[in-house]
């Protein structure tokens, strides 16, 4: 309740007769109220308790029944239940009042009471019905400390929610109760009626509104039933969600932001223009698929491909489609299909990856050569396509896409050139000799890839073989751990550590993986590359500057603000890493694979290879990490 | 020679805007360029007083670099350091001071 400032009254006395027994005048009323003021003088003083019982103020709306659901009488000057009758309830009411608020001593109220009374002169409040009340009144301001009708409708107003139809009824006997007017049940009842009625007309009069609003959005071309399905998505989701202000407003910046963005996504040439037409047309279809191949596409041509992100999936209409009942309450998530096969794509656009509802994302055809971390954005991605691309190793982050932590189920790298430690056609014909060997002996199947190995230790790929052998028995895995490269640590400038081994991706003719197998450990070179230890921990001020700076300017700009100093060799080889890492356009920093912390400037990186079901079929990605402590121990040592 | 006068425990930073900063040495030699100068070995004045001038950065600068080598030798034995805090403003002049420290 939102009557604070209504001078508050002290609690009413208690019911002289407290089980109101059928009666239908819902008003708390206390006999002696109505006598005589020198007769109230003369009564005696009661016991405090008696005077802070506790006093519904609703209560009586339930002795509509007839029984009586309260306490039977206290104490032996209260009037039996014989006394109650309708006549207690239609002498005017007189209400004690004390001035000043109501947390000063009643003492001191007294004292300042006039003539020493307790009671005030009698207010005779005048009941009006006001037939603005259901309109939102502005703020608490106009509720005066009066202690008339109009506080109530002010209060009622105040609340710029829908109430229940109940909540509405007990503020308004609350109200009436401290008030002087005596004909309340008619009263309630109008007051009710005419809340509702207001709430109901201003839903309605929204609705039409949006349903104009949308109408006038529409645009030539949608289908009557399309432009139906999109007002009715929309208004299910303005249904569904209440709004206050805040959120309106908040809402309405939005949209403003949208149209403004919307507005903005014009083409710079002719390609963007195609590109952004066709996404504009799907958009405001409200399509989930989008072909936008061979458009001749660049990396900055992609820059509005964030008008997607609008995009929802529409309810089912339960008239038209079989299924409702499995997927009735399905999210309104879009389930984008996105294509941009045969494009001039080199390092995709960081827009891309704000579009969040992309379930298939194909990139056939274009010249990717390193896949951005963002990808790891896409959390509801299931299939992945990147045929015939440049791409040596993918990130880590694609790895966390994968089940059980992703719903990625199909990842294409056909025609890349991916690392790989041996061709593949020597794996499939390890894995059809062993096939042959199994078809031969009866043995338990987990012995023979063993038993091929020891006949030739030195072979990688029989290594491989077993353990591709061993995990794949584990049948629930989408994607299994095969082995690592040893890690390449860097410095502060992202040089390479000498003695440290390079990473893999610069010579993919010549690295070593590292395959445990129930066997032994393989593929360890000779000399492995320890990072120097002992060293403080500490992130250096040079490198703690450069991260903020990134994160602040691309390191463009930082060239060129710098370049009057000239900048020293360090700097400049660090800043031509982090520009490697912070590919154009994409402001945000890296994150670290191992601690999710920021870097600019990787500290140490390996590959580790995955296998999946498909025989031969193995994934190199790459992991970077912040510092030399987030290598992970059996990566530090050389295993044995 | 400074071996013989007991170095002191104390160097004084100068800025370009000849703000003096007095900071431990034991700090101080945390930046590869402060602790050349200071080497004994080298006998550069720079050693023989205790005080290194720099003529290209500011006082501002050198509080912060300052702050940095004292926070480097607090957290020098710690792990999980969480980074200093570094205001975006700085950060430029502060990256092109620390190359210059080889801090």
């Amino acid at each position: 309740m939102a009557s604070s400032n209504h001078v508050p009254a002290l609690p009413a006395e208690p019911p002289s007769s407290p089980p109101l027994v059928a009666i239908n005048s819902p008003v708390l009323y206390d006999s002696r109220a109505s006598q005589p003021d020198s007769e109230i003088d003369n009564l005696p003083a009661r016991h405090p308790m008696e005077q802070r019982l506790p006093v519904s103020r609703a209560y009586h709306l339930d002795c509509d029944f007839g029984q009586s659901s309260s306490d039977p009488p206290l104490f032996s000057s209260e009037d039996s239940l014989d006394g109650a009758d309708v006549s207690n309830y239609d002498s005017p009411r007189n209400k004690r009042k004390l001035p000043g608020p109501w947390w000063s001593p009643k003492d001191e109220r007294n004292v300042s009471a006039p003539q020493g009374n307790e009671l005030l002169p009698q207010k005779k409040a005048k009941f009006t019905r006001n037939y603005d009340s259901g309109v939102f009144m502005p703020s608490d301001d106009t509720v005066t400390a009066s202690t008339d009708g109009k506080g109530v409708d002010a209060t009622d107003g105040d609340a710029s929610q829908v109430k229940d139809e109940d909540d509405v009824r007990t503020d308004d006997v609350e109200e009436l109760t401290e008030d002087d007017d005596g004909d309340t049940d008619s009263y309630i009842a109008t007051e009710d009626d005419l809340d509702v009625d207001v709430v109901y007309e201003w839903t309605e009069h929204a609705i039409d509104e949006e349903v104009e609003l949308r109408y006038n959005a529409g645009h030539e071309g949608m289908s009557d039933i399309e432009s139906t399905n999109t007002v009715l998505s929309g208004l299910t989701e303005f249904l569904a969600t209440p709004c206050p202000p805040a959120v309106a407003q908040w809402r309405a910046v939005r949209a403003a932001e949208r149209a403004r963005q919307w507005e903005a996504a014009v083409g710079k040439n002719d390609y963007e223009k195609q590109f952004v037409k066709i996404v504009k047309q799907g958009v405001e279809e409200n399509r989930q698929v989008y072909h936008l191949d061979n458009l001749g596409l660049c990396d900055e041509d992609l820059e509005h491909i964030g008008l997607l992100d609008v995009v929802i999936r529409e309810p089912l209409d339960p008239g038209a489609e079989n299924d409702v009942g499995t997927e009735y309450f399905r999210p309104f998530h879009a389930r984008l299909t996105v294509n941009l096969n045969n494009n001039f794509l080199h390092v995709l656009s960081p827009q891309l990856f704000t579009v969040q509802f992309i379930t298939h994302l194909s990139l056939r055809g274009n010249h990717i050569e390193e896949l951005p971390p963002q990808i790891g954005n896409f959390k509801h991605l299931e299939s992945l396509d990147l045929c015939n691309n440049q791409l040596k190793c993918l990130p880590y982050d694609v790895l966390r896409l994968l089940s059980p932590t992703g719903k990625l189920e199909s990842l294409n790298l056909v025609g890349n050139p991916v690392l790989e430690k041996f061709p593949v056609n020597d794996f499939t014909t390890a894995h059809a000799k062993a096939q042959l060997v199994i078809n031969a002996v009866h043995q338990p199947l987990h012995n023979i890839p063993a038993e091929l190995l020891q006949a030739s230790p030195k072979n990688t790929v029989l290594q491989w073989y077993l353990k591709y052998w061993e995990e794949n028995q584990d049948c629930t895995k989408q994607t299994w751990y095969v082995g690592f490269t040893p890690p390449s640590y860097f410095s502060e400038t992202g040089r390479l550590l000498p003695g440290s081994p390079a990473p893999a991706t610069d010579n993919p003719d010549n690295f070593d993986v590292v395959v445990k197998n129930s066997l032994g450990t393989f593929g360890a070179p000779e000399r492995w590359f320890e990072p120097p230890t002992g060293r403080s921990t500490v992130r250096s001020l040079f490198s703690t500057a450069l991260k903020t700076a990134l994160s602040h300017m691309t390191p463009g700009e930082i060239d060129e603000a710098i370049g009057e100093y000239g900048a020293s060799p360090d700097l400049a080889a660090s800043l031509t890493n982090a520009r490697q890492h912070v590919s154009s356009g994409y402001r945000q920093l890296r994150k670290c694979h191992v601690c999710g912390n920021e870097y600019a400037v990787a500290r140490a990186e390996w590959i580790e290879f995955w296998s999946c079901a498909n025989p031969g079929d193995f994934t190199p990605y790459q992991s970077r990490v912040c510092s030399w402590e987030c290598v992970p121990r059996e990566y530090v040592r050389r295993p044995n | 020679m400074a071996t013989e006068k007991k170095a002191s425990e104390y160097v004084t930073l100068v800025s370009e805007d000849s703000f003096e900063f007095v900071v431990r040495r034991s700090a101080a030699i945390i930046a590869g360029t402060i602790r050349r100068s200071l080497d004994p070995t080298y006998n550069f004045e720079e050693a023989q007083k205790g005080r290194v001038v720099f003529p290209t950065i500011s006082g501002i600068i050198l509080e912060k670099i300052c702050e940095y080598l004292y926070y480097h030798e607090k957290h020098a034995e710690s792990k999980d350091v969480p980074d200093m805090e570094i205001p975006s403003e700085l950060c430029l002049e502060l990256l092109i001071a620390a190359d210059y420290l080889e801090v």
